[in-house]
This record gives C-alpha cells, sequence and structure tokens, in this order.
C-alpha cells in the first residue's frame, strides 16, 4: 500500500515519501549484478529516513500535540510512501500499521501521478516530495529506484530525472512545492564526460504551458559533486537535520497574530546549520544545497517561538571545571552551570540573551557577552579565559 | 509609534560612495520577534516605525556573506533615535574594503591584525589568464592591470575591459583550473584570497569581483546564496530599484541584474521581452540578456513551433556570444535547454551538449559564472591542476588509486576508503572513473600569464621573470636536444601539419562558397559586390530591389546597425533628440523604440562616436565640421 493518508482538506499539504535501500542489481544486490553498477551497492539507511520523516508528519494526527507537521492553513491533507529495504518497512498510520510498498521505478511512477493530481487541485495546496537514496549528478540530478541496473541495455530506465521533474511540476501546481532530496550528488566522471544518462522525467515537460507554480523550495543533502552520509541503520544526517529544524528549531515571525513561519529559505538556511553542526569528521562533511526561488509560502506554522540549541564551552578546558557559566535573557530570566559537569547545554526560545563565565575563585577575569542573538537553530560559543 | 533612523556610513569606502549600494536590516524586539524590514545605505537612511511599549529592539545589518552586525537601540523616553553601521571593523586595508562583505563571516581579511597561517604568498606561483571573447571566438590576452595591490592575505587587479565577454582563468599546482566571468565594458577589480571555507567544495583560492555596480552585484550575491528575503528588502531600496527595474535606466548590467530578481522571485511576468531582445541586440557582448529573454518566453508558455524556434534562437545566440555573466544565467541556460530539447535529441551533442558540459562543470565565485575547465570551450567536471604546460588531473589524496593501463590512455579506477566508519554515503560513485588524457597543452602566449606573486610586488616581478625565463629555457633546451618521445617541438610540429591540413581544406570550401556566391549574385541581377566590414557612421544602403521570387530572394539582405543608423541621422540632421531620431529611422521604415535608440546612444557615447548635452545628441565631430573648421582656420 503506498496511500497512507487521505483526508478531504482544501487547501491541504499532500505528501510524497520514498526511501531506496535495497538495489538488488547493484553491489552485493540479490538480483542479477547490473552491466555497470557505477560502484553503487546497499544502503541501510534510507528505509529508516523515509519512516522517521513520515512518522514525523503523522505524529500529531496519531497523537494531539506531538511533534511532527503543523500548518492549521494548510493541514495533512494526503500521504503517500514506498521503501525498499531487506526487512518490511511498517508505519503505523491512523487506521492501523501498513507495510510500505517497494520503490521500484513502476511504483514511484503511479504514487507520484496520485500525488501530483492531488497537489493540482487546489491553487492554495503545498506539494511535499522527499527522497532518500541513491542520487548522481551531472548536469541535472538523477535519482535511482530499487530497479536500477534491471536491463543492461537501458540502465537508465529505472531511475528518473528530479531537476527536470521539478521543472514539469511548476507547470501544474500553482501552489507551493518543497522537494527534499537526500542523495548525493557526486558527479560521476565517466557518466560526466561522456554524458550518456538521459533518465526520464516522472511526467514530461510540457512547453506550450506556463510556469505557475507561486513558490518552490528544492532543498538537497549535500552540495553539487559531494556525498551524502547516513549511520548505516539509522536515520540519515540530512533526514535528522530536516526533521530536527521543522520540529521547533527555526522560524520567522511576520507581522499580526504570533505565529512563526517555517518557509523555505527558513528550513534551508536551519538544516545547514544543524549538518555544519555535525561535521566532526572532517573526511564526512556534508554541507547542503537549495533552490529558492517563488514567494514566501510557509510549509509550517507553529505557534510558539522556535527554540535554540545553546551550547557554550570555556577554554582551556581546567579553566572551565573552576567556571559559573550563565545565560542572561532579556527579560531577566537566567540559566546558570558549573563548568565542572562539562560543556554547557541548554535550549533556550530564540531573543536576545547575555552569555558569560565567572571564576569561582578569581582564576580568570569574568567574561561577559552581550545581547548576543540567539538565531535559531543553533549558538555554539566557546569563550576564552584569559 | 516611535521613529529609528538607520545609516551606513563609511565615507572612507568607495563601495559605499554608490548611492544605490545598500544592506539589508532587520530590528528584533527582545524575544527576537520581527519589528521591520528595510535597506539603507549611506546617503539614504532605512526608516523604522516602532510600536510606543517595545524598547529596547535590536538592529541587524546583514552582508552578502552571510554574516550580520547588530546594535542595541534604547529609546530611553524619547520617540526619535538613529544609530548608523560603520563598516571600519572590515577595513584592514582600503582597497580590500570592498570584498570584505562577500568573504566569509570569520575572513581575516576583515581583522586588522593577521595571525593567520594562509597567507596569500603561498600561492605566489598560482597563474591567471585572460580570455576575450571576440568574433565568436575565445582568445588568450595579455593581463594588463591598471592598478594593483597587496597585502598578506590578499592581492588584487584592476583591469579596464573592453566590450566583449571576458573570462579570467586560474589554476596552480595545487589549484585547480577555473574560469570565472568578468564584466566588460569598463573597470573592472578582481581579489584574490585564500579560502578558510569548511565547504568540501571550497576552492584553495577565493575570487572575488565587481564591476563597480555595488548596489546590482550586492543584490546578486544574495540572490547566489539563496537569501530572498534579504534580496526582496534591497529590491524595494528605492535607489537600487529605480537602477534595475526603470526601463530607460542606462546601466545595461544593472538591467540584467534586476531581471535576474525578477525571474528568481517568480515576477517574471512584469519583464519585458522586448527591452531584453533590444538589449540582446545592442548589447551583443552581454549574453545575459539574451537568456533571460528565452526563459521569460518559455515560462509564459510557448504556443507554437514558431515561439519555440524563437527561443531556442535565443538560447543559441546566449551560447554564441560567449557565455553569462552571471551566475544566475546558467541554471536558466539549464532551465531552457531542459524545456526546449526535444524527445529525439541528444543531451551530449549540439547546443544542449555544450549547455550539459557547462552545468556539470559549474564552479562557485559568488555572483559571478564560474566553471572548471581548461579553456573557456573546453568546461570540464573532472579538475585539473598545474602550469599551462603541465596540466594533470587532481587526484583526491584520500582516495587510493588502483591504475588500470591501457594502450591508449591510462584508466585509473579510484576506491573511496570507508575505514573505520559505519556511515555510508548515500552514494553515487563509490567508484570513480577519470581519463587520464594528454592534457599538455602547447607552452603558448606564456606573457600572457600573470603570476600572483608579481602582483602589487615590484621585487618578486623581477624575480619571478626570471624564474620563467630559466623554465621556457629549460624547455627550449629538451627540445633541443629531443629529449623523449613526447618532446614539445615534435608535438607542436605535428599540429602544425594538422592545422595546415586543415586550412588546405577551409580553404576548397572558401572557394566552393564564393562561386556559389557569384552565381547567386547573378540570379539575383545584384551586382554589388560582398561590401568590407561596416564601420560605425556609414551611410546606409537601402536593399537592393529584387524582381521575381528566387533562392536568393530568400536571403535576408544584411541588416544595418542601429549604431549606424543612428550615426547617418545624427550626420544628416545634426543635433536631435533621442525621440527625434527614434522619428528619423522610423521614417525610413524601420520598426524601433525609443528604448532601443536610447540604449543605442549610451552605448555610441561609450564609445565616443555620440555625445549628448542638453538632452541634444550630435556626433562628436562630423568630417564636415572639421572641414570647415580646417577651412576657416
Amino acid at each position: 500500500m503506498t496511500t497512507l493518508y487521505k483526508a478531504h482538506r482544501a487547501p491541504g499539504t499532500h505528501v510524497l515519501a520514498i526511501g531506496v535501500g535495497k538495489y538488488p542489481h547493484l553491489i552485493e544486490g540479490a538480483g542479477p549484478l547490473a552491466k555497470n553498477t557505477l560502484g553503487l551497492g546497499q544502503l541501510t539507511s534510507p528505509p529508516v529516513s523515509v519512516k522517521a520523516f513520515v512518522d514525523w508528519c503523522l505524529a500529531p494526527i496519531l497523537k494531539p500535540g506531538a511533534a511532527g507537521f503543523h500548518n492549521p492553513l494548510v493541514p495533512l491533507a494526503s500521504l503517500e510512501a514506498l521503501a525498499s529495504s531487506e526487512a518490511a518497512t511498517t508505519v503505523a498510520t491512523p487506521g492501523s500499521t501498513v507495510e510500505l510498498k517497494a520503490a521500484t521505478r513502476s511504483n514511484i511512477q503511479h504514487a507520484f501521478e496520485r500525488w501530483l493530481n492531488r497537489v493540482a487541485c487546489n491553487e492554495n495546496n503545498i506539494g511535499v516530495f522527499y527522497f532518500c537514496g541513491h542520487g548522481i549528478m551531472v548536469a541535472d540530478h538523477y535519482l535511482l529506484a530499487e530497479d536500477f541496473g534491471e536491463s543492461d541495455r537501458l540502465p537508465w530506465d529505472k531511475a528518473f530525472d528530479v531537476s527536470n521533474t521539478l521543472r514539469a511540476v511548476e507547470r501544474d501546481v500553482k501552489g507551493a512545492l518543497y522537494f527534499f532530496i537526500d542523495a548525493c550528488r557526486k558527479i560521476s566522471i565517466d557518466v560526466a564526460l561522456t554524458l550518456g544518462a538521459n533518465p526520464h522525467t516522472l511526467e514530461a515537460i510540457d512547453s506550450r504551458r506556463p510556469v505557475i507554480c507561486t513558490s518552490s523550495s528544492l532543498i538537497r543533502a549535500t552540495g553539487e559533486g559531494e556525498l551524502a552520509f547516513g549511520l548505516g541503520g539509522k536515520v540519515s544526517r540530512f533526514t535528522q537535520a530536516l526533521l530536527t529544524a521543522m520540529s521547533g528549531y527555526c522560524g520567522v515571525q511576520d507581522a499580526g497574530p504570533p505565529t512563526w513561519y517555517v518557509d523555505g529559505e527558513a528550513l534551508a538556511s536551519a538544516v545547514r546549520k544543524l549538518l555544519e553542526n555535525g561535521n566532526k569528521t572532517p573526511s564526512r562533511r556534508q554541507v547542503s544545497s537549495q533552490d529558492i526561488s517563488g514567494s514566501s509560502v510557509p510549509l509550517l506554522r507553529l505557534a510558539t517561538a522556535p527554540q535554540m540549541k545553546v551550547e557554550i564551552d570555556l577554554s582551556p578546558e581546567e579553566k572551565r571545571s573552576r567556571a559559573r557559566m550563565y545565560v542572561l535573557s532579556g527579560k531577566g530570566r537566567r540559566f546558570d552551570h558549573d563548568g565542572a559537569k562539562g560543556v554547557f547545554q541548554i535550549e533556550v526560545p530564540r531573543g536576545f540573551y547575555s552569555v558569560g563565565a565567572r571564576a569561582a575563585a578569581r582564576e580568570f577575569a569574568d567574561i561577559h557577552y552581550e545581547d548576543q542573538d540567539l538565531t535559531p537553530p543553533l549558538f555554539d560559543l566557546t569563550m576564552q579565559a584569559q | 509609534m516611535k521613529t529609528l533612523k538607520v545609516l551606513l556610513s563609511d565615507p572612507l569606502s568607495d563601495r559605499l560612495s554608490s548611492d544605490a549600494f545598500a544592506l539589508p536590516l532587520k530590528v528584533f524586539d527582545l524575544e527576537g520577534s520581527l519589528v521591520g524590514e528595510g535597506a539603507a545605505s549611506r546617503a539614504q537612511a532605512a526608516i523604522f516605525k516602532i510600536p510606543k511599549q517595545t524598547d529596547p529592539v535590536f538592529v541587524s545589518l546583514t552582508w552578502p556573506s552571510g554574516k550580520t552586525q547588530t546594535k542595541r537601540i534604547n529609546f530611553d523616553g524619547v520617540d526619535a533615535t538613529s544609530v548608523s553601521f560603520m563598516d571600519e571593523t572590515i577595513r584592514r586595508d582600503e582597497w580590500s574594503a570592498w570584498a570584505v562583505p562577500r568573504l566569509h563571516g570569520k575572513s581575516e581579511l576583515e581583522r586588522r591584525e593577521v595571525d593567520s597561517a594562509i597567507r596569500i604568498d603561498r600561492f605566489d606561483r598560482v597563474w591567471l589568464r585572460l580570455w576575450k571573447f571576440s568574433n565568436g571566438l575565445w582568445g588568450e590576452t595579455s593581463i594588463r592591470p591598471i592598478a594593483q595591490y597587496r597585502n598578506s592575505l590578499a592581492c588584487q587587479v584592476d583591469l579596464h575591459l573592453e566590450e566583449n565577454p571576458w573570462l579570467l582563468q586560474i589554476g596552480g599546482a595545487n589549484v585547480p583550473w577555473r574560469l570565472v566571468s568578468l564584466v566588460g565594458g569598463g573597470p573592472c577589480r578582481v581579489l584574490l584570497t585564500p579560502n578558510d571555507s569548511k565547504d568540501p567544495r571550497a576552492d584553495p583560492l577565493k575570487i572575488i569581483v565587481t564591476s563597480f555596480r555595488y548596489g546590482a552585484e550586492t543584490l546578486l550575491e544574495f540572490l547566489s546564496r539563496d537569501s530572498m528575503a534579504e534580496a526582496k528588502a534591497l529590491s524595494q531600496f528605492p535607489p537600487l530599484a529605480q537602477r534595475i527595474f526603470d526601463q530607460k535606466a542606462e546601466d545595461p548590467i544593472a538591467v540584467v541584474a534586476g531581471a535576474y530578481f525578477l525571474l528568481r522571485i517568480g515576477d517574471w511576468n512584469s519583464i519585458s521581452t522586448q527591452l531584453f531582445e533590444e538589449l540582446a541586440d545592442v548589447y551583443r557582448w552581454i549574453p545575459d540578456a539574451a537568456v533571460i529573454c528565452c526563459v521569460v518566453l518559455i515560462r509564459r508558455g510557448l504556443r507554437d513551433h514558431r515561439d519555440k524556434l524563437h527561443a531556442r534562437k535565443l538560447l543559441e545566440e546566449c551560447i554564441h556570444r560567449g557565455l553569462p555573466v552571471f551566475a544566475e544565467g546558467l541554471s536558466l541556460m539549464q532551465e531552457a535547454a531542459s524545456v526546449l530539447r526535444g524527445p529525439t535529441e541528444s543531451t551530449s551533442e549540439g547546443l544542449f551538449g555544450i549547455v550539459q558540459r557547462v552545468a556539470a562543470s559549474e564552479a562557485w565565485a559568488g555572483s559571478a559564472f564560474s566553471f572548471y575547465g581548461q579553456e573557456p570551450a573546453l568546461p570540464s567536471p573532472e579538475k585539473v591542476v598545474g602550469y599551462p604546460s603541465q596540466a594533470r588531473a587532481l587526484k583526491k589524496k584520500s582516495e587510493p588509486s588502483i591504475s588500470v593501463r591501457s594502450a591508449s590512455r591510462r584508466r585509473r579506477v579510484s576506491v573511496p576508503s570507508m575505514p573505520n566508519s559505519d556511515e555510508e554515503p548515500n552514494s553515487a560513485i563509490s567508484i570513480s572513473i577519470d581519463y587520464k588524457v594528454d592534457y599538455e597543452l602547447p607552452l603558448r602566449n606564456k606573457e600572457s600569464l600573470l603570476f600572483l606573486g608579481d602582483i602589487g610586488n615590484e621585487a618578486v616581478v623581477e624575480k619571478l621573470t626570471s624564474a620563467r625565463l630559466a623554465v621556457v629555457n629549460q624547455l627550449i633546451a629538451k627540445q633541443e636536444a629531443g629529449e623523449g618521445t613526447n618532446a614539445p617541438l615534435q608535438r607542436i610540429h605535428a599540429k602544425i601539419s594538422e592545422l595546415e591540413a586543415k586550412i588546405a581544406n577551409l580553404r576548397v570550401a572558401e572557394r566552393e562558397i564564393m562561386a556559389l556566391d557569384q552565381v547567386l549574385a547573378r540570379q539575383t541581377k545584384t551586382t554589388s559586390a560582398p561590401k568590407p566590414k561596416q564601420k560605425p557612421g556609414p551611410k546606409a544602403t537601402p536593399p537592393p530591389k529584387l524582381k521575381g521570387e528566387s533562392k536568393a530572394s530568400k536571403l535576408a539582405p544584411p541588416r544595418q546597425t542601429i549604431g549606424a543608423a543612428i550615426t547617418e541621422v545624427l550626420d544628416r540632421y545634426g543635433a536631435l533628440s533621442a525621440a527625434e531620431i527614434t522619428e528619423r529611422i522610423q521614417a525610413t521604415g524601420r520598426d524601433i523604440t525609443n528604448r532601443t535608440v536610447s540604449f543605442a546612444l549610451q552605448a555610441l557615447k561609450k564609445r565616443g562616436l555620440a555625445k549628448s548635452a542638453e538632452g541634444q545628441w550630435t556626433p562628436p565631430l562630423s568630417r564636415t565640421q572639421r572641414g570647415r573648421s580646417r577651412k576657416a582656420g
């Protein structure tokens, strides 16, 4: 089954989520090996990631008040999902627990068409397309379905061109589009030099029709020519950053009622910062990239101010152990921390704060930073003790 | 409501002397709620209305690099106050101040004291070369800086470029060869500084360019980083909006920047395709105008085959006139190519192949268009390093390689190592295959190279020139000794033979075409011989009247350029306003608008072929006037 949730809401948000970890025709796959595997093998993170994404979308419906998709003006109206993995991927839905269908090229096509028909039926709808799996970047971005490599004669038959799919959809959908692509964009020199790859789009571009889309945000797990990473069997780094950002760690308040909007620009910026914060291993650095165009149409509308992950350290470490660190809000709310317990980690609402440290027995001069703009999702500061 | 006035202030920086240069501002309350948005320059303040009960507020100024500067404002019972943002902290050296807002937020270039180990002199052997697009071809040309600057972190050259598309190429032993578009038709400044970015895509050296249109360039810098809110705030800043959106604006580059902005925010329907076709016609050295027009047509929907052909012609024009000046142009080229390509057309050949190859080779230089490659006509995603005579493929140190030899070329299969890591890439490529082809280009135009060590350092100029001569002498000695089977002299001889064969073939084709032209000329009964290349100012020749339909009649007669038509009118009638010139040209049966004439007049003025005073346009000094002067004397 691919349709996990459907409600009659207009306008509404329609989601299509795809995770591909099992590739039978690639290295270590169960099926006949493709003639040219491009060196690609099996992945364990995408099925887990797509499940995390779907769970996040459905959470407030299954358990009101839970962190998840929240947009009272354009609520969740449908959810399609596909996953390919060795073990079945199951998702709890409002009706029952559902096993996701395999993300073959054919299933992706059918799910995509259902999703597109729903998104296009109201001019204020929002369409969300999420993909996690293998990707390849030439001039455009190609994504690989489970059955990629099935035919040696038509190796690209089981892939699709997501860049041009988006260009085609922009002629169908008047509302807003959000594409989250959690796949590598490593340029294959092999493919790039010969430019032999030319997979189809999920929808042909009809050049006779004008572009009608109001807003489009394409956020990719990585920059051009780079790899995206995920811990084996766990949610990928990009998806984790995306879900964190969408769970109240970004947003901009506009004039009017106290509502915090999360649009493509805010989301892209937050995801980038969260990923950068996770770049602890130099060889596994991951920097997301984005293409934002059109007007700002929020994907989420939150009633509370976004939270900040604050991390304050003091160097050198021996002085930190004798320090009393603090965070003081502009309205006078104070948070203290004993440096002997390690790095000061706290979550506070977005705003302007003073931060600093004092030595227990004047081992170093007081440190105080006034009026720090704590912009979500992160504030990371290492103070230097003199 | 209370009033808050915000200004930029830095009288010493030429960057701020432009009235259109502004930076976006946001005003927040204590809890970070947005109170107001706007933009301010040195000349024009941003005025914010603040609710009575909101005190204090925080004003945040954003640089194109994303860095912000925030100031606390306490009203303390008063109803109006003001604040100014000084950028003295970013001015280590006055000449480099313009580039700092585009650099990484923690760039050492903004500090007064330098403690970095990454100094520019580590890149002294990095070379630059300049490419000019002229007569449909890219050719190397000498770099002749009109000013040079240097400190321990950066070097900078000022150039004056003719009205052509230009590319600056950079390369070195560890610096991948890449090309960056420069804006022609005036002064241009290039700053090079070590790149301290931790982005895995980052190149070792950062190149920042300006054509001194700080307002329009700042807008494009925000766009290139997808900072849409900041770009929108800037676009509403009146002095900038006047330059980029006013269809009577004089600066075509600013108008192009404005169109890129409108395309990005989805307001492309407000772009006049007629204006951009005219821009493309008058400013042939700005290929961006053609692709902007092409994409606007595409987004409006191509109703029939004729529309499609027209859009395709515009895309071809963009490519045949060089390459876009701005990075935004590349995404438009990709969009156009993906829509215009027919179902049976290859992505790897012809027009679409070129777009694919350039897109796959894209590099980052902020708002400037940049790509990797050995030459402008050879963009390649495979990075090469080394000196122009000794290019080699860039090898990633982290990737052990297994060499597989073949008769014609070496094929190296690199397997990324993933030891002791439980992280798996959602990888497209676990094995990347690169081809070690013979990249050695002949050592040509060595004088046209400029080494970074030469910039702004007279002592180094002398030393490096000697060093380069020594290298050249070594090569000549090797050539004379005939060392190795790939001796450069032998390859040059082989290349000469190959080119001679091609020239011989072209001569045959030339003779055939000339013979065919004579036959066609007889058929159409026109006796005029091919004319030499027209220079600005000749009188228009009316097209010959043809009797009957023939094959030749379908060939369009050579069209007089707008500049030539204007010069002719001015020569004939003397001082005229732009509107009167338009009327005179329209009277000859040519469909032309005031805007086109206005653009063309500006172009002629820049070339010294027309001048204006009090709304009247005249030729600079006509032949007849000169004659009269002599007689009078």
